[in-house]
């Protein structure tokens, strides 16, 4: 009876021991999944929150170039069509008075200032040979006045559709973002921009020969002109790397992959 | 004969997660390092109660004093990891209450000579309790320290499992012994087992924050 008691008790604590086991195993397989699924979870959320501010930006960026092309239009169209209108008006006129046919040339050389400023105005907020010719010609145009004042080395080895019109409106954005800091805060005399296609990327190579900076704390208080910048930067899926410190130029290369069909 | 010699000799594998938690001691945060207080007073029971064994002297009173021991390492560890997620009140009570009532067991309750079923069943209840509180804090956590998750990941799921497989024993430890040898020695070993899976995982959780 003992005896039977005892192996019964033996059974039973063997029996407990490997069902309690088979249970915290179980338990343990189970927080472990649902933990796994949860960080899935949580990342698929991460990710399409990045994709929405991505989507964000890029509807952003569009919609900003979509106002300047319609500014420049705009100034272009109607108020160079009033100068035109204006200046045939003026034409007209007829005077045998020398004070009055003075003051009919200073009119219009006023108009004609006046065109020219329209012009001047509406190219400076999109240049419409970006759109017309390309991302190259526009640069050439955009860096020829510059000549004068620098040593500007520019090469574009790119071929004409290599990126897309968003693509060369950003890049083009870009080049004159840093151009524009080069002669603001570099005091340099030299600019070097080389375009490049290099595997599956094209690689934008831009430097000064100015004072530098230090990154590190740039940084920190990032600017307008930066932050568009890296705006456009994350808008194209490329990536920049700026090479910079105090008394030894500025370096950046900007790398933007190809559109899928060129690859 | 092998599960004689498994018996026997298993337990001594402690001295890998021992071996190699002292010899990461100085890189570990305080919750590893409590691991390694845990290990160091493993081993040493280990030995002494082998040699104890070996001389044929009742090395029960080690176990008692171990019990109270390991109880506060691992609540120590278990405080570093649980903290933020349970009342302190919890942990004030588990330090105080139950250490008081392993002493009044092992002088008044139990013989000091024979096992402590009721402290170490006591002991196993709440490291189960903590245990699953942290898978409860591990699903509805984000988690704070991402270098001790896996490790900690490791070590939380060994005793687990360990206690988990051992509170039936230890509560009927004193019931049965002496009575059938053969049973005996493969109740005992099936501890030896789940003893030697604890150090194993506990190996794994270490080896884990060192390639960390």
């Amino acid at each position: 009876m003992e005896i039977s008691k005892t192996l019964t008790l033996s059974f039973g604590v063997i029996t407990g021991m490997i069902a309690f086991v088979i249970i915290a195993v179980g338990a343990i397989i189970i927080a472990i999944r649902y933990q796994k699924r949860l960080l899935q979870k949580q990342a698929e959320l991460h990710k399409n929150d990045l994709q929405h501010k991505e989507e964000l930006l890029i509807s952003n960026i569009q919609s900003v170039e979509e106002e300047r092309r319609r500014i420049a239009k705009d100034i272009h169209d109607e108020l160079g069509a009033i100068f035109s209108t204006l200046f045939i008006t003026i034409n007209q006129l007829k005077t045998t008075d020398p004070q009055n046919a003075g003051i009919i040339n200073t009119g219009k050389e006023l108009i004609n200032t006046g065109i020219k400023s329209v012009r001047r105005i509406a190219h400076s907020i999109i240049p419409d040979e970006l759109e017309l010719f390309g991302l190259n010609i526009a640069l050439e145009n955009y860096l020829h006045p510059l000549k004068t004042s620098f040593t500007i080395n520019y090469n574009n080895t790119l071929e004409k559709g290599s990126l897309s019109s968003n693509e060369e409106i950003a890049l083009y954005r870009i080049i004159q973002e840093l151009v524009s800091n080069t002669l603001k805060h570099a005091v340099a005399s030299a600019i070097s921009i080389l375009l490049d296609k290099i595997n599956e990327e094209v690689v934008v190579n831009y430097n000064d020969n100015g004072n530098g900076y230090d990154h590190g704390s740039a940084l920190k208080k990032e600017g307008l002109g930066s932050k568009n910048i890296e705006s456009r930067i994350i808008a194209m899926n490329a990536a920049m790397n700026i090479i910079t410190s105090p008394g030894n130029g500025f370096s950046c290369v900007i790398r933007i992959p190809l559109p899928k069909k060129l690859k | 004969m092998l599960q004689q010699l498994f018996f026997e000799y298993g337990p001594f594998v402690i001295f890998i997660p021992f071996l190699l938690s002292v010899w990461n001691y100085k890189l570990y945060p305080g919750t590893l390092k409590s691991i390694t207080y845990y290990m160091t007073a493993s081993v040493f029971t280990q030995v002494l109660s082998y040699i104890l064994w070996k001389q044929s002297k009742n090395n029960y009173p080690l176990l008692h004093i171990y019990t109270l021991v390991e109880y506060l390492v691992l609540l120590r560890f278990y405080y570093s990891i649980l903290h933020s997620f349970l009342p302190k009140a919890v942990f004030v009570l588990l330090a105080t209450m139950v250490p008081v009532f392993f002493v009044i067991d092992s002088f008044f309750l139990e013989s000091i000579y024979l096992y402590n079923s009721y402290s170490r069943s006591i002991e196993a209840l709440i490291f189960i309790f903590l245990a699953m509180s942290w898978y409860v804090k591990l699903v509805s956590e984000d988690p704070k320290e991402p270098a001790l998750l896996v490790p900690v990941k490791f070590i939380n799921s060994a005793l687990f499992i360990y206690f988990s497989g051992s509170i039936t024993l230890f509560s009927f430890a004193n019931s049965i012994s002496g009575r059938i040898a053969a049973f005996n020695l493969s109740i005992w070993t099936l501890h030896t087992l789940l003893a030697v899976s604890l150090y194993v995982l506990i190996t794994l959780g270490l080896w884990k924050y060192r390639k960390h």
